[in-house]
């Protein structure tokens, strides 16, 4: 299954199959096998990684957190759809254009949760839409007042298309 | 000799004494909280009995309960450990009027400790020097500013009704000192509802360092030499060390006779600890005396090789010193590092939660007091001190290396800990270099905190790549399995239709 990790300012894309009853994982910038151990039942691993040894607990409270030999770190996986998603362009939607939301794929909008000159606070659900078979949630990425939406509810939004606007 | 000892307290405190009474042949009796009843100082103790709910004020605290304890259980002896009631006078009288003994100094010797003020008159009475500043509040702007020009300048505005640096103004020479002293009262005003402030003579890089003393009860007293404590967080010790690496012979014969005398001018017994501050001209003020055991008395431990705990049995036994001022010899260098359960990048925040697994580290000149183990619980109730971790090298430098090895080794899962931020200090070139000043955390707090983001790129691919192998196990089929939610970070939240899974 092909990943993608975000660690602080690396980004790590890679796939982990398994072969030989043992996992393997290939990617950009290596090759090889790793033998990864659990050693605790709660996520704390030995993870030998080309001959290297490093112990490593995996903590997946409200976002992944990762202790690799006595540091800790959050870590962004993005998995197999998710990168599907990504690759057709629905990342990025919170920092390109802050309060301009565009559609990044095309779908049917099946529910709203705001309207024209509400108030919304960052993290708010402002409406679903469906698109890959999934319903996917828009939340608000930036505090504002709702002043324009372009669409109503059973309507579907091409690619681009400017969906709402939050000043 | 006693034959059983009741340690009124909890956590890595109880477990250390009761090691040594275990040593000595006296058998040992725990208390518990609800909250404790499966802690390591139960799980050692020969005896054991619940005194109540989580709280401390209705366990640990309660001295009704453990009044109660001593007399069924039968112990003749009560070590209060450090904190809790160590320091109440009351608690140590009414163990002492039911007959038994209690472990540490006569209770008047606590009352005029406790109390700054006496305590300052008394070390003025015995010589050892105090802070030069005005004892009462100031009344008079003008007869406080002769007292500042003979204390020296610079000079140091306190308010007298409450800490935490308000109301507090540093005033650098005379012609300033109205003007400072005013804008004092008005900020002490707003913060405590009240403007009094006193003046005290500003240390400049100053150092915290004390002496252990030792006294028995047939009038001898020892020092035990120094600890130095600059490295505070929050006003709370982080890494101890001895001997300093400030210290000088002559200072140290100083101070140390400063100490004593300090101790045998409130006819003080058990073992000790006089708090010194000392400023960059190696000139030294008694700050306040500790009438129990330290939190960091294993620092002394390891380089004089003498057991406190095992002292303040037998000089409560009413046994006479063995050793003499000339007999203590130090031996190398130690240094603790205090693992707390707190997150050093969110401020020092407690970290609750369960221990889900854990690595002690071990090896030559290695020590770990702690009372934790795989599976415990580490809740509000208490103190988030989880242990100590000590080294000892034949010189400074091999103490830290040891140290930085011994953290290195040290695996505590579940929680956050100091353990990073422990080691970004030890790493520090200006703490390797030594000496160090009480400014040292926050003035290197960026170079600190910064190291315990740093991941290699390495660390970084051995994350990614255990992340998503725990996220997504493969199954017997040797194909990935998801276990467990994946997590994005992200303002699009996908919603999976379970039909569609299906």
């Amino acid at each position: 299954m092909k990943f993608l990790a975000k660690i602080q300012d690396q980004e790590i894309r890679f796939e982990l199959g398994t072969g030989n009853g043992s996992l393997k994982a290939s990617g950009e910038h290596f090759e090889g096998s790793l033998d990864l151990q659990r050693i605790y039942p709660d996520g704390v691993y030995s993870l030998i990684l080309n001959h290297r040894s490093h112990i490593i607990t995996v903590r997946n409270n409200d976002e992944l957190n990762v202790q690799v030999d006595g540091v800790t770190t959050p870590v962004t996986l993005l998995d197999e759809m998710a990168l599907q998603l990504e690759a057709m362009g629905w990342e990025n939607v919170n920092e390109k254009r802050v309060g301009h939301i565009i559609a990044q794929i095309p779908g049917l909008v099946t529910h709203i949760f705001k309207s024209v000159g509400d108030a919304v606070t960052e993290g708010d659900p402002l409406l679903i839409m469906e698109a890959m078979k999934m319903e996917n949630e828009l939340k608000a990425p930036t505090s504002g007042i709702l002043q324009a939406l372009h669409i109503k509810t059973g309507e579907t939004v091409d690619k681009g298309q400017l969906i709402l606007e939050i000043v | 000799m006693f034959k059983k000892i009741l340690v009124a307290n909890r956590g890595e405190i109880a477990l250390r004494v009761m090691r040594t009474c275990r040593e000595m042949g006296i058998s040992t009796v725990a208390v518990y909280s609800d909250a404790d009843r499966t802690a390591p100082h139960v799980l050692f103790a020969d005896e054991a009995f619940g005194i109540g709910p989580a709280p401390s004020n209705q366990s640990y605290l309660m001295q009704d309960k453990l009044l109660e304890v001593l007399k069924i259980s039968g112990a003749d002896a009560v070590h209060p450990g450090y904190g809790f009631l160590s320091e109440n006078t009351e608690f140590a009288s009414r163990v002492t009027a039911t007959g038994a003994t209690f472990i540490g100094p006569p209770a008047n010797a606590i009352t005029l400790m406790g109390d700054k003020t006496a305590a300052r008159q008394q070390m003025i009475k015995a010589g050892v020097p105090v802070v030069p500043g005005t004892e009462e509040p100031i009344m008079d702007v003008l007869a406080a500013r002769s007292i500042a020009e003979k204390i020296g300048f610079p000079v140091l505005v306190k308010a007298a009704g409450g800490g935490g640096g308000k109301g507090m103004r540093l005033v650098h020479h005379a012609g300033e000192f109205e003007h400072t002293v005013a804008q004092a009262q008005r900020e002490a005003t707003s913060a405590f509802g009240d403007g009094r402030v006193y003046i005290e003579k500003y240390l400049e890089e100053p150092h915290h360092i004390e002496f252990q003393i030792l006294a028995d009860t047939h009038g001898n007293i020892i020092h035990l030499n120094e600890r130095e404590c600059s490295i505070q967080r929050r006003y709370q010790k982080v890494v101890e060390e001895s001997p300093s690496p400030f210290m000088t012979p002559d200072l140290r014969a100083k101070m140390g006779s400063a100490a004593a005398e300090a101790a045998r001018s409130c006819g003080y017994t058990s073992a000790g600890t006089v708090e010194f501050l000392v400023d960059k001209y190696r000139h030294f003020y008694f700050l306040e005396m500790n009438t129990r055991l330290q939190v960091e008395h294993p620092v002394t431990e390891m380089v004089t090789q003498i057991d406190l705990v095992a002292e303040q049995i037998k000089i409560a036994d009413g046994q006479p010193l063995t050793l003499s001022q000339k007999d203590v010899k130090s031996t190398g260098h130690a240094i603790e590092c205090r693992i707390y359960a707190e997150d050093a990048r969110q401020d020092f925040m407690p970290s609750t939660g369960t221990i889900k697994a854990l690595i002690i580290p071990n090896g030559f000149g290695t020590r770990f007091d702690g009372a934790i183990r795989h599976g415990s619980e580490v809740t509000p109730f208490y103190d988030p001190m989880l242990g100590k971790l000590v080294t000892w090298g034949k010189d400074r430098k091999s103490a830290l290396d040891r140290m930085h090895r011994a953290l290195s080794e040290f695996l505590i899962a579940g929680i956050e800990t100091s353990i990073g931020f422990c080691d970004a200090v030890i790493q520090h070139p200006q703490f390797r270099n030594g000496p160090y000043d009480t400014h040292f955390y926050q003035t290197y707090q960026a170079d600190l905190l910064g190291k315990l983001n740093e991941i290699t790129p390495e660390a970084g691919l051995a994350a990614g790549l255990t992340a998503a192998a725990h996220q997504f196990q493969p199954g017997s089929n040797g194909k990935i399995h998801a276990n467990g939610e994946n997590k994005q970070v992200s303002s699009w939240v996908q919603i999976r239709r379970r039909e569609q899974l299906q």
